[in-house]
């Protein structure tokens, strides 16, 4: 991993895991894959963090489990999400979106000359 | 994925740990083979995959927290939505039989209604603090006991107090202690006779200070309005009576207020809710010096007050700690001992609480009736749970197919059984609501039967009856519950599926009979108490009190203002009065006496020849004696025994001679001796009276009491400060009473030269008052008596009719058999007879060791009386069939073909 790793902001983690699990059910080490993929390998997540996001959104009740057979045949644990789950994610993208327009909108702007 | 699914699956899920260390392999697993496919080895892949990773243990760690989190929550979760499934069923269930739960909750409102009505009433006599007051727990009452070494009998507490006993109190009191004291009387409100009375509280020391209350507006007594030998006429008028009589005005400060013969300013009004701590609620406040029953202001004798004979003070006290209040009650002890050393006895005083109501001597009757109401409460409750135990477990056998079905699909015991808790819970809620509603009236019903007098502050139904009622409520829905809950859900019921016939198996329950047993013991138990209080008031009914008192009016008369010049005239007016009253139609007779029957005695001591003492015995301690004129006896029906009665001839100057009762006659003379005997009065060397006859005896006071000695002298031969009528006794027809005392109260009024208060009353209005108690136990142990009977009859034939419907089939076959349908309804009811015939016997057993528990409210009948226990048990078997005439009807007309073609 040669490209600049980027430090994840608490609380991203989440939606980027609601993200991955919008498209379908997936176990955690197809939701890590999605996400290091989709970040071209920007972010520096550890996996157990994903994990423990994981079991906490499934205590909100944003996500729910069960176990099924994976690709190759393995016993792996699924998540889904949750009506609840759902919401939180559109909730949490547009409180995203903003945020990423409100510092590209700094990054762009030219200080005023007096 | 359905939810009863996903409850599946977890049972199939191991621990958190084992599946957090699963769920942790397989990831890790899954990247080292993918980074071994990228061409690394396999140990680089493996510390890459756990790098990746980050702290494998310490993640695991807080996964498995996380879940058991969850797992935790659920289990919470699924436990709620089981009862409330379990609960919605059993709504539906008892929806859709409607007879069944009002018949349950009904009986249960009975059982819990009984025990609301009754705490409420318990709880102001004995647990209450008066209302208004501040800080009670500082607050004492002070007892004393006093006890004679040589007399038994003369023990006796009390809470009342001479005025000089108050001041020694007062003056040895700790100096941390204040001390008040108080009495209540009635006072008229305004001059005239036929003004409403009010109950006044006549207040010793700081009263307020001491209970710490605040005027709602102007003052209270100062130090000065209070010294007993001042006379201030000032009060302090009651919230509620400042409310009604003058509407809240502030304006009647100062302003003057008539209560009866005298004049009051009034100074302030106590704050609401205040009405004293006595029993009775106090209307107005008045300072002591103004009580005019112990000749406070009228007597204008300087030292009235130090009366020491009479005993009617309360005394309170502030003390700030319970050291302080064990020292004021041994100075008390040593202060009131040094009172009492002159009559030989010995005392000690003690405090008690503010709580419950102070002078329960004066109702120890009535506050007998109430306590033993708690007992009687406590079985209602018992047969109306039997009773709903008994409901609900038929109800249970009624779906044992249901139940068996549910049991085979796997749900577990403990949720059937919980699922007959939440029934009886559900119904006992019903009943319980019900109940309250049962006590707001039932509750202030009682109150003012029984107690009539007491200052019943407050609903029937406040927040410790309220509390009290949730927790009967509980308490009744968990006790009928449990045994339906236990046998209800037992899978030996799933015979039930296995046993083909169609109402599945025949089961007789010993604990449905045990319980019909019990009910009809306890019934047993409250008839009887009804039974033998009815036979008391008979009794006492039937007491003959020597005088025709359905026939006899009393009637007297007193000044307006207490005048002593006009008290004398009253009673010189009396025999011309008397005279003119003989004219009023329906009058028979009219006669004068000293004292009305049964209304008071009058003692002079009185010697016979040969003896040093004067005569005693008798329940007075001395023969009592009454002063009339010539018709009296005549008049108020008592009859000559022997000699004669007196005449007009027997005036003042002619031979001194007097009259003796029966009793009189026979314990101190020997037989026939009476007649010629002479008696002296007051003094051994007084003059010789003559006995010249002898009469009936006749009650002095009460209707209870044993034989008095008792004799009579012609009022005109009365001795000194005894010799004038004060009262005109007439005799009329029964049915005459009310009309002639109406008449006679108009001829008394007009007869004076100045307006006077007549009281006119009919003797047996003046006796009914002692009949009350009687009366009062009667009417409370026949009310619960009959709920028992009603509430044990409906358990019999609820039972009964569930074992007809049960056997069916088997009397069908019977019938169909050559069964004739009169025996089939004998067996039926025989069946009902035998249960409440063993219920009968061990409710005589137990009503026979009760016994004791009610004999001192009984009277002229023992608690083992046989007429009473027949009479009960045989009212029992009665109901008994009764209830079971409609299931036996039943069964005699069951079908056969019908049954047997259900086959």
């Amino acid at each position: 991993m040669t490209t600049s790793e980027l430090d994840l902001l608490q609380g991203t983690l989440d939606v980027l895991v609601l993200r991955a699990l919008s498209w379908q059910p997936m176990h955690g080490y197809a939701i890590a894959r999605f996400i290091r993929g989709g970040s071209g390998q920007a972010f520096r997540i550890l996996d157990g963090a994903l994990y423990t996001a994981l079991h906490r959104m499934e205590e909100k009740g944003w996500v729910e489990s069960e176990w099924g057979m994976s690709d190759k045949g393995k016993r792996a644990k699924f998540y889904s999400l949750t009506p609840a789950g759902r919401r939180a994610l559109r909730a949490e993208s547009r409180t995203w979106e903003r945020y990423v327009s409100a510092v590209a909108g700094v990054m762009r702007a030219t200080p005023e000359t007096a | 994925m359905t939810h009863g699914w996903r409850r599946w699956v977890r049972i199939w899920r191991r621990t958190p740990e084992a599946d957090v260390d699963a769920e942790v392999r397989f990831h890790l697993e899954a990247r080292v083979e993918e980074l071994v496919a990228a061409g690394e080895t396999l140990e680089a892949a493996r510390a890459h995959a756990v790098a990746e990773f980050g702290d494998v243990t310490r993640v695991s760690t807080e996964l498995v927290a996380i879940d058991r989190r969850m797992a935790e929550w659920r289990k919470r979760a699924d436990w709620w939505e089981g009862v409330w499934l379990d609960l919605r069923h059993v709504v539906r269930g008892l929806v859709r039989s409607p007879g069944f739960t009002v018949m349950v909750a009904a009986t249960l409102a009975l059982g819990i209604g009984a025990n609301a009505v009754v705490f409420s009433l318990l709880d102001r006599l004995f647990f209450q603090a008066p209302p208004g007051v501040s800080g009670v727990d500082g607050l004492r009452r002070l007892e004393f006991a006093v006890s004679n070494a040589n007399a038994a009998r003369e023990s006796y507490t009390r809470g009342v107090f001479n005025y000089p006993e108050v001041q020694s109190v007062s003056a040895a009191a700790p100096a941390a202690a204040s001390v008040m004291a108080y009495v209540n009387d009635d006072v008229r409100m305004g001059r005239d006779p036929g003004a409403p009375a009010v109950t006044a509280t006549y207040t010793v020391g700081d009263y307020f200070g001491v209970l710490g209350v605040r005027p709602a507006a102007g003052r209270f007594f100062t130090v000065d309005e209070e010294r007993p030998s001042g006379l201030t006429p000032v009060v302090v008028l009651g919230y509620q009576l400042w409310m009604s009589r003058f509407a809240g005005s502030r304006n009647i400060l100062g302003q003057p207020l008539q209560l009866g013969a005298h004049r009051y300013t009034i100074v302030g009004v106590a704050p609401e809710g205040f009405t004293g701590v006595a029993l009775g609620a106090a209307d107005l406040w008045l300072p002591f010096n103004t009580l005019d029953a112990w000749g406070g202001w009228s007597s204008r004798k300087a030292d009235w007050y130090e009366n020491p004979n009479t005993f009617s003070l309360s005394i309170v006290a502030r003390v700030p700690t319970a050291a302080a209040a064990q020292e004021l009650a041994a100075r008390a002890t040593n202060a009131l001992q040094s009172q009492i050393t002159r009559r030989g006895s010995t005392g000690i005083a003690s405090v008690t609480s503010l709580d419950g109501a102070p002078n329960r001597e004066f109702h120890e009757a009535e506050f007998s009736i109430s306590r033993r109401l708690g007992g009687v409460a406590v079985i209602i409750l018992l047969i109306a749970c039997a009773n709903v135990t008994n409901l609900l477990l038929i109800r249970a056998l009624g779906r044992r197919r249901e139940t068996a079905v549910r049991l085979a699909l796997g749900v577990s015991r403990r949720r059937l059984a919980a699922q007959f808790v939440i029934e009886a819970m559900l119904v006992a809620m019903v009943g319980g609501i019900a109940a309250l509603l049962l006590t707001w009236w039932g509750g202030g019903l009682l109150r003012h039967v029984l107690l009539p007098d007491v200052s019943w502050s407050g609903a029937a139904v406040n927040a410790r009856v309220l509390v009290f009622a949730i927790l009967v409520t509980l308490l009744a829905g968990v006790a009928a519950g449990l045994v339906p809950a236990v046998q209800g859900s037992n899978p030996a019921l799933t015979g039930a599926l296995r046993g083909g016939v169609r109402e599945g198996r025949v089961t007789r329950s010993r604990t449905r009979t045990a319980l019909l047993i019990l009910q009809a013991a306890l019934s047993v138990v409250l008839l009887a108490g009804a039974g033998l209080f009815i036979r008391s008031l008979r009794q006492v009914q039937a007491i003959d009190v020597g005088y025709d008192s359905s026939r006899i009016v009393f009637a007297s008369a007193s000044p307006l203002e207490d005048d002593t010049i006009q008290t004398s005239e009253i009673r010189d007016a009396l025999p011309d009065v008397a005279a003119r009253l003989q004219h009023v139609s329906g009058v028979e007779r009219v006669a004068l006496a000293t004292l009305a029957p049964m209304r008071g005695f009058s003692i002079i001591k009185a010697f016979a020849p040969g003896r040093d003492s004067a005569l005693e015995g008798g329940p007075f301690g001395m023969p009592v004696v009454d002063m009339i004129s010539p018709g009296y006896f005549a008049t108020v029906g008592i009859s000559l025994r022997a000699g004669r009665g007196f005449s007009a001839s027997d005036r003042a100057g002619a031979e001194y001679v007097m009259v003796v009762n029966e009793t009189m006659a026979k314990e101190f003379w020997a037989s026939g001796n009476a007649i010629g005997s002479c008696v002296m009065l007051e003094t051994r060397d007084a003059p010789c009276r003559r006995i010249v006859g002898i009469v009936s005896d006749a009650h002095v006071g009460q209707v209870i009491e044993a034989p008095a000695p008792m004799y009579y002298l012609p009022l005109a031969q009365a001795p000194e400060d005894f010799g004038r009528a004060g009262v005109v006794v007439i005799r009329t027809r029964p049915e005459l009473v009310s009309g002639v005392s109406a008449a006679v109260a108009r001829g008394m009024a007009g007869s004076f030269g100045f307006p006077v208060t007549t009281r006119v009353q009919g003797m047996s209005a003046t006796l009914r008052r002692e009949y009350h108690q009687w009366k009062l136990g009667a009417a409370l142990f026949s009310a619960a008596g009959l709920i028992a009977l009603l509430v044990a009859g409906v358990g019999i034939y609820s039972t009964i009719a569930c074992i007809v419907g049960q056997r069916r089939h088997e009397i069908g076959v019977r019938i169909a058999l050559g069964a004739q349908g009169g025996h089939v309804a004998r067996v039926v009811i025989a069946q009902g007879v035998k249960v409440v015939v063993v219920g009968v016997v061990i409710g005589i057993a137990v009503a026979l060791a009760l016994g004791k528990l009610v004999a001192s409210l009984l009277y002229g009948v023992t608690a083992h009386d046989p007429v009473v226990l027949g009479a009960v048990a045989a009212v029992l078997v009665i109901v008994a069939i009764a209830a079971c005439l409609v299931p036996a009807w039943r069964a005699a007309r069951v079908d056969p073909m019908e049954t047997l073609r259900a086959e």
